[in-house]
């Protein structure tokens, strides 16, 4: 099935030289420590915490709404600090979850309501299913699907996912139309 | 990605007469079949551990009884347990006014926080190894009884190829009785060949060890005043999985659990069961997402989507929207056959004639410029007149949208239409056997695959 | 327009959040009502403390992550003739807010860490040690025993021999950079 448009108030949306598509209604702090790849759309009443650390974020990512992308935090020898977070490419990231993962790889689909834990770490083409919560410094391998509250391998993705996910992560981002407040 | 793209409503039908979402079927380029899980063959291709991603040749993890060497899980909730470091202050023994801190590490779990301190294995100085291992307590019982099943196996082996020796050697014998052609030398083999197979039954009998049976009685001892005396302290007590996640110790108190390594997931590979060859060979590295070998069927045949769905009403005629797409680098021409027969739910009215789609661009989306669509003519006055068959509603690249008239029939179930498709297939690499200098361009060849959609219920 | 009267009772409901000095309370954390917040604490932006049926007071050395929120709420089934004096909302000492949890107990201990999404109801009591983990929702009435873990979607319970870990390094640096990026809230000269 083809993804049907979703309509967004063009105030609503700030759009940046490079497409990234963000909502004003989102909370994104220390905004310079945040990276932004790419035709990427952060949707409305996010909190990003670029404040704690770096947060990179891929091209054609999806960030649903409410959803609170939170670098995790990592005791050093020689002391203490957040641990820088990277998403990859082409992740779709649902709404209402709680990412505190130290890296996702590219090609993820992370469903809703989800809770990552600290540390964890998703390699790509992986999927999460919705409600589960993925207890800290899980690693997630490959092509696996995860369920469950704790988060276990309970299937297998296709081996085409990767052009999977480019195509409904792209087609998001082309569906994503900015409509006009009628005054 | 069923879920946000919703592929399990078109369903194909391949080879074995499964129908199954286009994602998960391969393509056979030899057979020049559709292929799906159940008609291919399955292999294990490499081992690793789904913890620390470290790939295991295949004798090791045979060794290892697929466990890694590396990992645990915890023994409480079957989470991975990390390692983690703390200081310890410690004072030299020399000196007792120097004060020294070391670094000592132990397991804990993310989820229960179950610690290896909980079950009193000491912290150790080394980060990663250094946790004994639990032996079974049943071990060498259980060695020795598979010793014994293993020398008896050997012997009845031996018994079985003795008859074999024995048939084989009156063969000889008559052989060099009556056929030998080359005279002392052969007649000599021959009888060394005898002598060989005469002495091979005596120094085959080993001394099988006997094993100790164990003796069956009556008597069972009495329950341990305990349970009756002493109160029942829950958090102490095991739970069942717990319990058995180690049946060889089957500890029914919480310091009795130890952790156990972690299991390796497999990578596979898929075969064709009729022509052996590969369909999917992923690569060696676990944490790589690449394909050394990856025909699958969305990179050959055309992606059938659903596009628009109106409202649909018993018995009424509604207008359906489906998206055609081309996955190869050259024109594709299809021709699409409704199927009215169960268990389509449905009256299906297709466009009739050739349908081309064009290639696939893949620097289309680097490239501003529209695709031209002139060469296609899809003719906008055609649509008006021919307004009894359906037609095409738009292209726009590889994909092309073509309209289908649906009368459900079914108020119940959802509605459900059948249809061939059928396109030209190029085969784009070439085939070792035929010459090269007589083909030029690669021959094309018709296929045809049925496709089942999903169109959801019907309205009241 | 507000009127003089709306504009001071909205002074006094501000005046009535108290900061001790040391606490790192966010201007972007939502705090309404009688709220005393202990040295140390570290509020993240957009938690939200509301105290609505009664003061609510929070002692040190606590992390309240984002989309927190604790709340004194009235409870749904009160009759309002048995109109008794309100409860305050006591949390202790050294205790963690995951990200997206919910509190409305009316007693919480010390070194106590409550998971991502979580909820607690108003009857439950939370000692000391306890953990709450991921997704679990309590409501059972009376307090759960000292160093207890409840973790899974089967609520599966085990007793811990030590508290958790405290965050005080967390804590340090929180209170470290957390000035470099947000605005934060002026503590109040109390002598508490």
């Amino acid at each position: 099935m083809e993804l049907n448009d979703t309509f967004y108030m063009k105030a609503e949306f700030i759009e940046t030289a490079s497409g990234n598509k963000v909502s004003k209604k989102s909370v994104l702090c220390g905004s310079q420590n945040i990276v932004l790849n790419g035709k990427s759309i952060i949707c409305n009443d996010c909190i990003v915490r670029g404040d704690l650390a770096n947060v990179r974020i891929g091209r054609y990512c999806v960030i649903g709404s409410r959803t609170v992308i939170r670098p995790p935090f990592k005791k050093f020898s020689k002391g203490v600090a957040f641990f820088p977070l990277h998403i990859g490419d082409h992740v779709f990231i649902d709404e209402d979850c709680i990412i505190n993962a130290a890296q996702i790889g590219s090609y993820v689909h992370i469903g809703k309501n989800c809770v990552i834990g600290r540390r964890c770490v998703l390699k790509e083409c992986c999927q999460i299913a919705d409600n589960v919560y993925l207890p800290p410094e899980t690693v997630v391998p490959p092509f696996t699907v995860i369920t469950g509250n704790p988060g276990k391998p309970t299937g297998e993705l296709p081996e085409c996912t990767q052009d999977l996910m480019i195509d409904a992560t792209k087609g998001f981002y082309q569906h994503f139309v900015p409509v006009q407040e009628v005054k | 990605m069923a879920s946000l793209l919703q592929f399990e409503k078109v369903l194909m039908k391949c080879s074995c007469d499964i129908k199954s979402p286009i994602i998960n079927l391969y393509f056979c380029k030899h057979c020049l079949k559709l292929r799906c899980g159940r008609c291919v063959s399955h292999e294990v291709d490499s081992y690793s551990c789904p913890n620390c991603l470290e790939n295991m040749p295949s004798a090791e993890a045979k060794l290892k009884k697929n466990r890694c060497a590396n990992c645990l899980d915890c023994p409480s909730c079957n989470h991975s347990l990390t390692t983690r470091a703390t200081s310890v202050a410690l004072t030299d023994s020399q000196s007792p006014d120097k004060k020294m801190t070391k670094k000592v590490y132990y397991l804990a779990c993310g989820l229960c926080r179950w610690t290896s301190r909980d079950i009193g294995l000491g912290d150790k100085e080394t980060a990663s190894g250094g946790w004994e291992e639990h032996d079974n307590p049943h071990f060498e019982r259980l060695n020795e009884l598979l010793e014994f099943y293993h020398q008896l196996a050997i012997k009845e082996k031996n018994e079985r190829e003795q008859k074999k020796f024995n048939k084989r050697r009156t063969y000889l014998r008559l052989q060099e009785k009556y056929f030998s052609p080359g005279g002392l030398a052969t007649r000599r083999k021959a009888s060394f060949l005898n002598a060989l197979s005469s002495m091979a039954p005596k120094t085959d009998e080993p001394e099988i060890t006997p094993v100790k049976l164990i003796e069956p009685k009556e008597e069972v001892d009495p329950l341990p005043s305990k349970y009756y005396t002493q109160p029942l302290v829950l958090e102490k007590v095991t739970t069942l999985a717990q319990r058995l996640n180690r049946p060889e110790f089957a500890s029914s108190q919480v310091e009795g659990l130890y952790p156990r390594h972690k299991h390796l997931v497999i990578k596979r590979s898929q075969r064709c069961r009729e022509c052996e060859h590969n369909l999917s060979k992923p690569e060696y590295n676990p944490s790589s997402i690449k394909f050394k070998i990856q025909l699958v069927a969305l990179h050959h045949i055309p992606d059938v989507r659903i596009y628009l769905v109106p409202k649909l009403y018993q018995a009424k005629e509604s207008i359906v929207t489906i998206l055609l797409s081309n996955p190869s680098q050259e024109k594709m021409e299809t021709e699409l056959e409704a199927i009215n027969e169960p268990p389509s739910t449905g009256l299906l009215t297709v466009p009739e004639g050739l349908l081309v789609l064009a290639a696939k661009d893949i620097t289309a989306e680097f490239d501003e410029k529209t695709a031209d669509t002139s060469e296609f003519k899809d003719n906008p006055e055609k649509k008006s007149s021919e307004t009894s068959q359906g037609h095409i509603q738009f292209r726009s690249g590889h994909k092309l949208g073509v309209l289908f008239k649906v009368t459900p029939q079914t108020s119940d179930s959802d509605v459900v239409v059948c249809f061939k498709l059928k396109y030209k297939y190029h085969n784009t690499s070439p085939s070792l056997r035929t010459p090269v200098e007589d083909e030029e361009k690669p021959d094309a060849v018709w296929l045809e695959h049925e496709v089942e959609i999903n169109l959801g219920a019907t309205s009241p | 327009m507000t009127t003089p009267s709306q504009r001071s009772r909205k002074v006094s409901q501000v005046q009535r959040v108290k900061i001790s000095p040391g606490a790192v309370v966010c201007v972007e954390a939502e705090i309404r009502g009688d709220v005393t917040i202990g040295a140390r604490t570290v509020v993240h932006p957009r938690a939200c403390i509301i105290a609505e049926a009664g003061p609510i007071v929070i002692g040190e050395s606590n992390l309240i992550e984002e989309q927190v929120l604790i709340i004194n709420k009235k409870p749904d089934d009160a009759s309002p003739s048995k109109d008794d004096k309100p409860e305050t909302l006591v949390i202790g000492s050294n205790n963690v807010f995951e990200v997206g949890c919910r509190c409305e107990s009316l007693k919480i201990g010390d070194h106590n860490v409550i998971e991502a999404k979580a909820a607690i109801g108003r009857d439950t009591e939370l000692t000391r040690g306890n953990v709450i983990g991921a997704f679990c929702e309590i409501t059972s009435h009376g307090a759960l025993p000292e160093n207890t873990i409840i973790y899974g979607d089967k609520y599966e319970q085990r007793r811990q021999y030590e508290k958790p870990p405290d965050q005080t390094l967390q804590l340090d640096f929180l209170m470290k950079i957390l000035p470099n990026y947000h605005r934060l809230k002026k503590s109040t000269k109390t002598d508490r």
